[in-house]
Order: structure tokens, then sequence, then C-alpha cells
């Protein structure tokens, strides 16, 4: 119809004119940050006991304080004793000199000589927060259910009066199937942006979970409680449980260093170290199949050393143990070396990698065994069967009860003999089933939750255990791919095979940028299985996969010659120059998308000394050739070497001004194709 | 689990000199329309066409008195004959009920120059009784092969005040799932209230059954609905289209006619058959100038009702004096009584009150058309002929003539409906507006319609007469719109309801479309808007509100809104600079009349580029048009153009600024794939090319 611009724009005006008229609307209310001193006042978290809640309760109980040092910062434990029932509540709230961050879980201990009441919806996140602007969003992600959208970053608006929550309900913590409001998150991490500041956090528990944001009416407060889905339980004389572990971080400015900063608490205090102190590095992986002889295996690792490919560790997947007639999903629980590949075990191939400084792996799914196999025969008691009504054997086998002190050490000594007995320096463990039924099954009325609770702290206890007896020895948190990240897992691992969706470079590229906000330790899938590397086309491929560490796999017979060598280690190579970057910042500079007629790009900076990288993926439909690049962190006054790469050959050097490389035009030449660019500070 | 692991990863001057004289003659006729595929062996408009005339087998059906027409048909006297109607040959199946005198009178069109074919059915009494009810009538319905495993049905969405307005659609059409489409508000192109289950709401439609299909249009400016029933071994399309509900007897001496249904096979992929599609619309479906020739569509300068005459006086002298080639001066809502310039926004309460204000016009609009016709430039101001406030006078005078919406009390969004479908009340309106255009020297009649006629007719119908105010009302737009034509040669008309809500063959073969969405001026809207709609419907005019932005995005903004026309809103008074860009328009504005290759798939992503190429191969002569949009980092687009000799040499200029570019020669293989960079964000690159 008509001419309604002219309308809209008098209404534009209209509004303008009362804003103005009526003065800055938004007086900003204190900024809502947790520090120690508002968590020690606020107590936040909350639980119910008998008839009443915690808030009625814990001002009447003991107090007690104490603090412990820890790595740049203080562990403070708060004590609180009810001197009735004796039931005793601690909470370790750690805090951090390096990050505003404070981190904290809480544990519950009968002390007395009798069953407690019953103790149920504790939610060790619950805490009412300022909001001072009128726009809140919750920034988050979507789990992992083997799709090249795993990882969706995800942004909803908080809107006052419309609670909602969001979590995981298969018992894994990132678990992107039948998760609670699934479109908002199935990932326990967040960013909750009120304006320029805003507060990062983790929810850390390898189980089910679930966060609830409820902003006021008003719009002046947002309350978050966080916890398990459903607690609702009496502990016996002498127990212990323990809750999920809650991460807050504090930020102000711009939201991108802030997801940055959220990075290097991660490197930093969430990710394992290795033998010298150092965050670990993720390794390039050259990976093999299980069920195959090991002499094949041997050779190709003698290859690998005579062609010096930089592979950091050599990986044997499923299918090494059991009956050679039945695959690897049916041998699951028969954890013995299939004979026919393996005569003398894995020991022959642990040698060899370790006179080759080269890392060993083994795949492992500790805590699955199939009906019949001869874990399952020898130690029925450690496992919980299929639930009523499940579905196949091979979707629900036996779960492995971690809360069973028996199957604990049962299953350390085992896989800690393992581990010496062949060498492995790398353990990665597999988790391919739902276990949240499981949990369920066991459970009596008045234990909702326990066994739960107890295979999650089982799990961890296993984890440190291994580590502890094994100094140096990391672990590879599998599940289906990436569906157990949260910074209790990622804490103790890295996830080498971060998505089950694995290998397409579209959905390498997705999974990248949707997972370094967030958890900077992941391989991507590099190159395949191809052998020429060169093409335009197989270079995107490889550096589609570029993230922290790298997974490769070739046919041996495909890899035994000079030029399929050559051209895999200059990939590799390229990598390793690449690698230490992806422990840098990280700025996306498109948003996340699946469109094949777009490019994928991406800048990773060291400050430390003022280089950095841009990776430019040009995908196979798009008809874009060029695009210009707005970067972060270049000094306009200063002068770059630059090196903008498109083949897998280096290329000169040249020197650009900080101006021009601020917005800097990148050309790929090729559809698809791909280029790489270093600049480094003069 | 790391088994999935093993698969291999699939892994110038471009100068006058050689910009010829372009004729807007479109290119008029299917040049080389190229053969059916060798393995279908009859094309479904062959199929179609042959059945036309018997009376068991028909591609239409109804039921008369609870039978249906297959049954009775081949009983009734049935004759053949060729006419002349409205100046185009028809040739006429007409069937006669012996016992009740109902005539059935089927009117098809060949149009010799393309694989197509188009009817529409009347229905008369020519009895002396009530005859019995005529219901489900069925204007199409017919079946044709599907030779292919893979059918796709591509649509559009209509208009609902949208950036995503025809947005272009494309729904499998599998075995055993029947699909349904179609319109609910009464407006034909209307995607309000519209649930087609991700299919568009336009009244056109491509059926892509591999390298060949079947594209057609319904032909209905009200309601219909179409279906689409794949059988369960795939192998046949079983079509049905028509009015929603038909359930009506007929008095005595009384005639009706169905939806006009057109169809034809095409051929290619869905741009090389909707190319052949556009050739069908301009040439058959769209309206005509003084000379014969398909009509240009006009840049328009494009103003508000509420303006005084003094003012736009003054704009009518700036844009004389300085030259700027605006074809039509353009007056929109809020001219008439008893709106003055201080009550401007009163538009919607006076509809029907067609007497200019005396406030803003004490001397009437004829200065304005006086002036107009001096300066050369075309003259058109908008009414809402068929709506009403209670204070319209004819509304005072015969409240009968009036429809009102049951549901709701009168008011903007409900008002009074004229009754076309009333002799009467169709004789007054024509009469007034008719002496309007004679007496005010109009060129153009702009008809807008901002309300949802359907609960109107719903409410006016009786038991026996479902369907009868619908189609009387659309039987009387038609005649009205064709008697002001017929009346005043070379007069044009501007189809506008909220926008573009009843886009049809009916409606384009008597109009353009100049304000083809509300959601109007918005770049990337304007860009997915030409890209939806340029397919189906050649004849539309993208929207340019001028607005102070640097050149570049003020370029962006202009050249987003190029289309087959213009229509431009701008606040200030008429400048120098407007002369280049209404140049600017002029020059590219033949190609919309060519072949359209969009270069990128629609999209609203604000970070890309919206990119087509026009090409007219009759001139040997195309452009490609690169919008980088204001959040876009990409700088350079690497195209692969259509239908370019790649033996043969090209005059090439690359334009990125108002001013023209070097003129360059390209070889054929380097034009095809021409980088085409855009510096700025946003930015714009026109690229024309001639071939030597």
């Amino acid at each position: 119809m008509i001419i309604l611009f002219l309308k809209r724009l008098l209404v534009t005006a209209a509004i303008v004119s009362s804003a103005t008229s009526q003065g800055d609307p938004a007086i900003p209310a204190p900024v809502a940050t947790m520090t120690l001193d508002t968590w020690k006042a606020v107590l936040p978290f909350f639980f119910r006991y008998g008839d009443k809640s915690s808030a009625e309760l814990i001002p009447t109980w003991q107090r007690s304080e104490d603090v412990m040092p820890a790595e740049k910062g203080e562990i403070h434990r708060i004590t609180f004793l009810d001197p009735t029932t004796h039931l005793k509540v601690t909470a370790e709230a750690r805090t951090f000199t390096d990050f505003p961050a404070v981190d904290w879980v809480l544990h519950f201990t009968n002390e007395g000589t009798s069953d407690t009441p019953i103790l149920e919806d504790i939610q060790p996140l619950h805490w009412t927060t300022a909001c001072d602007t009128p726009d809140a969003i919750l920034h988050t992600a979507q789990g992992s259910c083997q799709s090249i959208a795993d990882f969706h970053q995800t942004t909803v608006p908080i809107q006052p009066g419309q609670p909602f929550g969001f979590g995981t309900t298969t018992g894994r913590s990132s678990d992107g199937l039948r998760a609670i409001n699934g479109d908002v998150s199935s990932f326990p991490f967040f960013n909750i942006q009120t304006g320029d500041h805003g507060i990062l956090g983790a929810i850390g528990w390898t189980g089910n979970w679930l966060m609830n944001i409820n902003r006021a009416s008003d719009g002046k407060t947002i309350a978050f409680d966080a916890g398990m889905l459903k607690t609702h339980l009496l502990l016996h004389p002498g127990e212990t449980i323990r809750t999920p572990r809650i991460l807050l971080m504090n930020w102000h400015g711009d939201i991108a260093e802030a997801q940055n900063t959220w990075r290097k608490l991660m490197l930093s205090h969430y990710s394992p170290k290795d033998l010298n102190g150092q965050t670990v590095t993720e390794p390039i992986c050259f990976c093999s199949g299980g069920g195959e002889p090991i002499a094949g295996k041997l050779a190709t690792v003698q290859f690998l050393h005579d062609k010096k490919i930089p592979a950091d560790l050599y990986w044997i997947d499923a299918g090494w143990y059991g009956d050679k007639n039945l695959d690897w999903v049916h041998n699951r629980g028969s954890w013995a070396y299939t004979p026919d590949f393996y005569p003398n075990g894995f020991k022959p191939l642990g040698d060899l990698l370790k006179s080759y400084n080269i890392g060993f792996l083994v795949w492992i799914e500790a805590e699955t065994a199939m009906p019949g196999s001869t874990f399952v025969t020898q130690h029925p008691d450690w496992y919980i069967p299929k639930p009523p009504g499940a579905g196949s054997d091979e979707d629900f086998p036996e779960s492995l009860n971690l809360g069973n002190p028996d199957a604990l050490k049962g299953m350390t000594d085992f896989v800690s003999k393992l581990i010496t007995d062949s060498g492995m320096t790398w353990y990665r463990q597999d988790f391919n089933y739902s276990p949240a039924t499981y949990w369920t099954s066991m459970d009596k009325p008045d234990r909702i939750g326990m066994t739960e609770i107890g295979h999650i702290e089982g799990l961890y206890a296993y984890w440190d255990a291994l580590r502890a007896q094994h100094p140096g020895l990391l672990i590879d948190n599998c599940a289906s791919g990436g569906r157990r990240l949260d910074i209790e897992t990622m804490s103790r691992s890295v996830a080498l095979h971060r998505s089950d969706a694995a290998g397409i470079p579209l959905g390498e590229q997705f999974h990248t940028q949707g997972l370094a906000p967030w958890v900077p330790l992941n391989d991507g899938i590099v190159g395949g299985c191809v052998t020429d590397r060169s093409s335009s086309l197989q270079l995107y491929n490889s550096r589609s996969g570029y993230s922290a560490g790298v997974n490769f796999s070739v046919e041996p017979k495909n890899f035994s010659n000079d030029p399929a060598a050559d051209s895999i280690r200059k990939n590799l190579e390229e990598f390793r120059e690449v690698r230490p970057y992806f422990y840098g910042d990280f700025y996306p500079l498109m948003e996340q998308n699946l469109d094949l007629s777009s490019w994928c790009a991406w800048q990773l900076t060291r400050p430390a000394d003022q280089s950095g990288l841009l990776i430019c993926l040009r995908r196979p439909k798009s008809i874009y050739s060029a695009l210009q690049l707005d970067l972060h962190g270049v000094d306009p006054t200063a002068k770059y070497d630059v090196e903008v790469r498109t083949t897998m050959d280096k290329a000169p050097i040249q020197t650009v001004s900080g101006q021009e490389l601020a917005h800097f035009h990148v050309t790929i030449p090729d559809m698809p194709g791909s280029a790489l660019v270093f600049y480094h500070k003069k | 689990v790391y088994a999935q692991y093993f698969v291999h990863i699939l892994c110038k001057q471009f100068a006058t000199l050689f910009i010829p004289a372009v004729s807007f003659a479109c290119l008029g006729r299917a040049d080389n329309p190229a053969p059916p595929p060798a393995h279908l062996s009859t094309p479904p408009v062959e199929i179609v066409t042959a059945t036309l005339g018997k009376p068991d087998a028909a591609p239409f059906t109804f039921k008369y008195d609870g039978k249906d027409a297959a049954t009775f048909l081949a009983t009734w006297k049935q004759t053949e004959k060729d006419a002349v109607v409205a100046g185009k040959h028809v040739h006429q199946v007409i069937y006669k009920d012996p016992a009740t005198g109902l005539n059935v009178t089927v009117e098809v069109r060949t149009l010799h120059d393309f694989p197509a074919v188009d009817w529409v059915i009347y229905f008369a009494n020519e009895g002396t009784t009530d005859t019995p009810i005529i219901e489900d009538i069925q204007p199409l319905h017919a079946t044709i092969p599907c030779d292919t495993p893979d059918a796709i049905l591509h649509n559009a969405e209509g208009s609902g005040q949208s950036s995503g307005d025809f947005h272009l659609t494309a729904v499998p059409i599998q075995p055993g799932q029947p699909l349904t489409f179609g319109t609910t508000t009464g407006r034909s192109s209307d995607s309000l209230q519209c649930t087609n289950g991700g299919i568009g709401a336009i009244p056109f439609f491509n059926i892509q059954m591999g390298d060949h299909g079947l594209q057609g249009a319904i032909g209905w400016t009200g309601n219909w609905v179409m279906h689409i029933n794949r059988a369960a071994d795939g192998k046949t399309l079983a079509l049905d289209a028509g009015m929603s509900k038909t359930h009506l007897l007929l008095h005595p001496g009384e005639t009706i006619r169905t939806p006009r249904i057109l169809l034809m096979d095409g051929h290619g992929d869905f741009t090389a058959a909707q190319n052949v599609w556009r050739k069908l619309m301009l040439a058959d479906y769209s309206p005509r100038d003084l000379q014969g020739q398909t009509i240009k569509v006009p840049i328009c300068w494009d103003t508000w009702g509420t303006e005084r005459a003094a003012i736009k006086l003054a704009a009518i002298k700036g844009l004389n004096d300085q030259k700027i080639p605006a074809d039509a001066y353009w007056m929109d809502a809020g001219w008439y009584e008893p709106i003055t310039a201080t009550n401007g926004f009163g538009w919607a309460d006076h509809r029907g009150n067609w007497v200019p204000s005396k406030d803003l016009f004490p001397d009437g609009l004829r200065p304005l058309g006086e002036a107009l016709r001096q300066a050369g430039i075309g003259y058109l101001v908008w009414f809402e002929a068929e709506t009403a406030s209670p204070d319209a006078p004819r509304y005072k005078e015969h409240p009968d003539w009036y429809l009102k919406n049951p549901d709701h009390p009168i008011s903007d969004d409900f008002p009074l409906y004229l009754n076309l479908g009333n002799p009467d009340a169709y004789k007054s309106l024509a009469s007034q507006i008719s002496q309007f255009i004679t007496d005010n020297e109009l060129t153009w009649y702009r008809q807008d319609f901002n309300f949802s006629p359907g609960p109107y007719w719903a409410g006016a119908d009786t038991q026996d007469r479902v369907g009868m105010s619908e189609i009387k009302s659309i039987m009387g737009l038609y005649s009205y719109w064709d008697e002001l034509r017929a009346k005043h040669p070379g007069l044009q008309i501007d189809n506008c309801a909220s926008g573009g809500r009843r886009l049809d063959i009916e409606t384009m073969s008597r109009s353009v479309a100049l304000w083809r969405s509300d959601c109007a001026g918005q770049s990337d809207a304007e860009q997915t808007h030409s890209q939806g709609l340029m397919p189906w419907i050649p004849l539309t005019a993208g929207v340019w509100i001028v607005t102070k932005e640097d050149p570049s995005a003020q370029l962006y903004r202009q050249r987003s809104a190029y289309c087959a026309g213009t229509t431009v809103c701008i606040g200030d008074a008429p400048a120098p600079w407007q002369k280049t860009a209404f140049d600017e328009f002029h020059g590219v504005q033949p190609y919309f009349y060519g072949d359209f290759y969009p270069l990128l798939d629609q999209n609203l992503d604000r970070t890309g580029w919206c990119a087509w190429q026009l090409d007219r191969p009759d001139l040997n002569s195309g452009i490609v048009l690169c919008l980088r949009r204001p959040g876009s980092i990409y700088s350079t687009l690497q195209v692969d153009l259509q239908a370019i000799d790649p033996a043969a040499k090209y005059d090439v200029e690359v334009r990125t600024t108002m001013a023209k570019g070097a003129l360059q020669t390209l070889s054929g293989r380097e034009l095809a794939n021409l980088q085409v960079a855009v510096p700025e964000k946003p930015g714009s690159t026109l690229v024309f090319y001639h071939k030597k």
C-alpha cells in the first residue's frame, strides 16, 4: 500500500524525542559480580532438608572456615554442621589470583549415627543478581549428537517474566540428544551478557544437569539455579556425596575478549598438565582400527619414523579385544587381546613407539560390557543390567557401576595394569550409550539421585587414580564424540574425537568454531585418509580440520610410498606451525554457519609474541573470491612481516603496515580453497 | 565412536556508442522453443489440451445436482467455435444441458509462440428457472505423467509486509503425500493466514520433473486452492485447482466465470524454464502501451498526498527544469477531503471520499495534471476504490452497495467494501473514477486494497449461493479495470493491495505492481523481493527511499531498488544529482526485460551479497549487478555468467560509482568468470557487457 515508511519515520522520531526528554532511563544499578566476599555473604546454593530450606537452616548451624592454598589461588573451606542430625555441609570455594572467577563444590556428609532426613532439591547454584541493562542475553551452545551442526552457538534473550530452563537428560553432560530445551543449550557452559559486562560460567557434572534462568517481571534481577535434575535422598551414617561444580567468571568490556579470557582460564586451570607442569599439547594422532594384526601396525610405525612423519601418537581404536569373529561392539566387556591380532599383547608396539618417542593411545569403553562378555560373567555384581523396556543390547549394554567400590577398584586395577603392560601413554575412554535410565532403575524412592552421584564420583576417582598411578598419562575423553565435555572431565582429559560426525570439512569448521570459545583443547580431523594433499581441494579439507590438535589416518598400502609420505609430512609440518596459535586468543571473523556458498574465517593471536594467524576457508560453492577482514589487536603504527600461503608451499614474507593489516584483503583463487596468513610485528 | 572415522572425505566508457537504443519491445517470443525431451513422449500441455473437448475426460470438473461432470457432460449438447473475445482469438467448447438450460463454455486460448494453453470456464443459466446446485468447480482437474523419481514444486511466498515476501520455495512432491496450497484472506498472493506447510502462496507454480516440467498459474484475484496428488506408485500427478468453495445455483440469465488456468511445458532447470515463463508473461500477460508494446514500467517520483499543491507544483517544475527523467509523478493517499496539511495521517479514515482536499488543492488536482503533461511526465494518483469509510458520500447515499465484515465493527482495518458485483454500485464507481481521470489528466491509476475481503464475501453469501459474492466482486473488478482502460487509451494501472497481495495473471495482464511489498525500501528486502518475483512476474518496481548516507551506501540503496521499474521516495526537492541517478536506471532498465540469472541463492544474509545477471540475447548485451551488503566482509565475487560466447570479444564496463567506468575488451572466456570487486561495504558494482 501506502507509504508506511513515512509513518514509521514519525513514530521513530517520537520515540527518540520521548527518550531524550525523559533522560537516560538506564541508571546503572550495581553491576553483578561474583567474588569470594559475595559468595560468603549470600551463600549461593540451596537445598531442602527435612521440611525446611537451607536458607532457614544454615544460619542456625555451626559454621567454621579454613583456608588452603591452591595453584594461583586459595580454597576456602566453609563448613556448616546441623547440631541435631549431624549433617555436615562442606563448601569448597576456590579463588584465583589470575582470573576474576570463583569455583565451588558442596559435599554433604552424615556424621550422625542414623540415616538423615530427606535431603532434596540440591542446587549448588542458587543466586539472584542485579540486571542493570534492558537487554540480557544468554550465550551458550548445543551439545553433540553426531551432526555437522554439533556445538552450534546459540543466543537467547533473557526476557522479564519468562523463565526458562535447559539441560541434559541422557546422563551425558553435553549430549544433544533428548536435551531439555535443546534449542537453547545442551552444553554445560554459558555466558550471561548484560550490556558490556556479564558472567561466564560452567556446570561441572558429567551426568544430567539442569539450569534455570528467571528474570523478574520488572527486569531488574535475574535468578539462576543449577544442579542435578533431581535429588531426593537420605544419607546413611558415614556417607558423603558431592554436587556438581559451579564456576563463575565476571567480565567487563568486549564479549569476544571475555571469551578469550575464559579460554585462558580453561587452559590454565581446567586442562590437564604434562610432566613439566605445562598445559598439555594436543597431539597429532595417527589413527588406526584395533581389529588388525600387530604386524601391519609395527610396519606403519616404522614407516612413520623412517619418513619423519611428525605424528605425536599412534592410536589403536576399538576392536583389539575379544573374539575375532565378532565386531568391536559385541566384544565390549571381553577386554583381552584378540590372540590372532596381538599374540604378545601391545608390548611390542608400545616398546617400538617408546623407542621412537611416539605416544601410544588405546581405546577402551570401560564403563560398558555386553551381556555374556568375560567381565560380566566374572563380575556380574559390578554391572547394572539393562533397564526394563530398554532397546537392543548394542544400544543398552551392561553398565559398569563405578559407585560400587569393588567395580571401581577392579576396573582401575585392570586398566592400570593394561597401561603398564602395554606402554600406553594415552588412555582413550569412550562411552556409547545413555546411562540415565540405568541410574534411575537402581534408585530407591528415598535415594533418588544416589546411583548417578555414586557413578560420577567413581568416574572422577577412576581417572584420578589412573593419572596418579601413571604420571604423564593423558586421557582422551570420548562419549559418542563430545557428549561428556564439562569442566570436570576437561580438567582431567582432552577431546581427541569431539563429534561422531567427523571428517566432514564443513562440520570440522563448525565444530572448531563452536567449541573454541568454551573448550580450547580438542582435535579436528585433518585430511582424513587422503595421501596427496597438495590440491586446493585437499588442502581445504586438511585446513578445515585444524584445531588445537589433529587426527589423520592413512591406509598403510596407500601410505608406503615417498610422495604420499612427503605430502602428509608437509601438511602436518604446516599444522605444527599453526598449532601454537590455537593456544592463544580466538576470534571468529564470520558467524558460525553451514552455508556452502560462504567462507569460514578465523583469527588466532598470540599477544605474548605479537604474532597471529588467519585461517580462511573458501567453501566448495562460494563464488566469493576475496574478503576484507577487520583484525583484532593490530597496531596501526607498526610494521608487520606477513606471509599469505594459499598452497602447501611457504610464500614470500612481505612487509605490511599495521593500517593495511588491520583491514586485510585475503584472496583465494580456488573454489574450494584456503589461505593461511601468518603475521608478526617487526 | 571412532569406527565412523574411516570414511574417505568427500570429501569506461560503456558508451552510448555501444549501448544500443534499446527497445522495450520485450523479447516477446520464445525464440527457439526447446523440443520436449526425447524420453517424454507427450508433453503435459498437449495431454491436457487434447482433453479439453472430451466431455468424459475434460481437464476440469464440477458437480451439478450432485453428479460429477464426467458422468453427464457427454449427454449434453456439445458445440465448438472460434471467436474473438476482448481482441483475442479463442476457441470455445460449449456444453448445454437440454434439461435445465445450463450452458458451460470452455474458452481456450493457445499461445502459439509458447508451448502453453490457457482457459477459463463460464456457466450461464439460459433456462427460465433457477438451476440445480453447481458445486466443487475445479477449472483444473487433470492427471499428467510423472516420469522421474524426483518431482519438485517450485513456488514463492506471498506478500505479508516482510523482508521475506516472495521467498522462493521448493518442496518435494512425494508419492502418496498430497500437497495443498492457496490463500484464505481473499487476496490472491497474500501470505497472511496462509499455512501451506512450506509451500508459498503466489498463484504461480513450476512442477519440475528432472529436466522438464509443467509451469502454470491460476488467474483469480480472490481465494484459490491447488491440490497436487502424486500416485502411490509415483507415476502420475493429479492436479486440481479452483476457488476455495463453490456451492451455488444460478438464477435465469445469470453468468459466472471460473479462475483462469494457464499451463506451459517447462524445459531445463528452474532458471531456464522461468526465463521462458518470463517471456510468456511479457508477451501475453502484461499491459501494452499505445504503440502495442509491452509497457515500460516507470521510474516514479513518489510523494505523499498531503503536501500542498504549491510544493508539488514546485517539484514538478524542478523535475522539468533540471531534466530529471522521471516517468511518472506519484501522489499517494491523503489528497482527499477532509484531510488538511496539518491532519495528514487521516488517510485511512476518509477513504471513499474521492474529492480533492480544498486545503491542500484549492484548485483541485488538474493543475498538476496540466503541469505534468507539459513536462512530459506521467501522472499517478492513489485510490482505494473498493474501500470506504462511513463518511464516504456514496455510502451515505447507498449503504446497500457496501458489504461489511460480519465479525467486526467498521474500522480502518475492517472498512466498508463496495460490492462491484452490484451493477449500480459498479456503474457509480466506474463513472466517477473515469470522469476523475479525464478531469485531472491522469495517466496512471493506482488502486490499493488494504483489507481482507474473504469474510465479507462469506458473510454475504446465502446457503445456496456459496461463492457468489466473491465471483461477482472479482468479475466486477476485472470489468472495472477493463472499462477504465478502454475509455482511456494509454491509461496504465498500478496494482497494490497492502503491497503485492493481488499478483496473479488476471491482475498482471491489466496492471503492473509499483509498490510490491509494504516492507519497502529496505535494501536487502528489495533485493529479495526482486529475486523472488522476477522468475514469475517480470513487471514490478523496486522502492528506493532516498536517505542521507555516504555516496557508496546511497548508491547501494539506489541499485538495490532496480527492477523493471523503480519507485523513488525523495523527501527533498529535485536536485541535479538525481538526473545522473535516473539516467543510470534508464540505462539498466531494458535488461530487466531479458533473461534473469541469479548468481547467488536468494537470501537475507547481511553478511552476503546479492548478485544477478540480466541478459538480452536479442541485443547481444547484458548487465551484472552486484550488491555487497552492509555486513559483508566479502570484497570480490567470481561470477559464472550464462549465455556468454567464449570465443567472442566483449566490450565491458565496470561501474562501482555513479560515474561511468572505462571500457575494456575482454574475451568471452574472461567475461564468463569475471572477478567483480565491490570495495565499499555496503557497496555496489554494475557491469555492462556487449558482444563485439
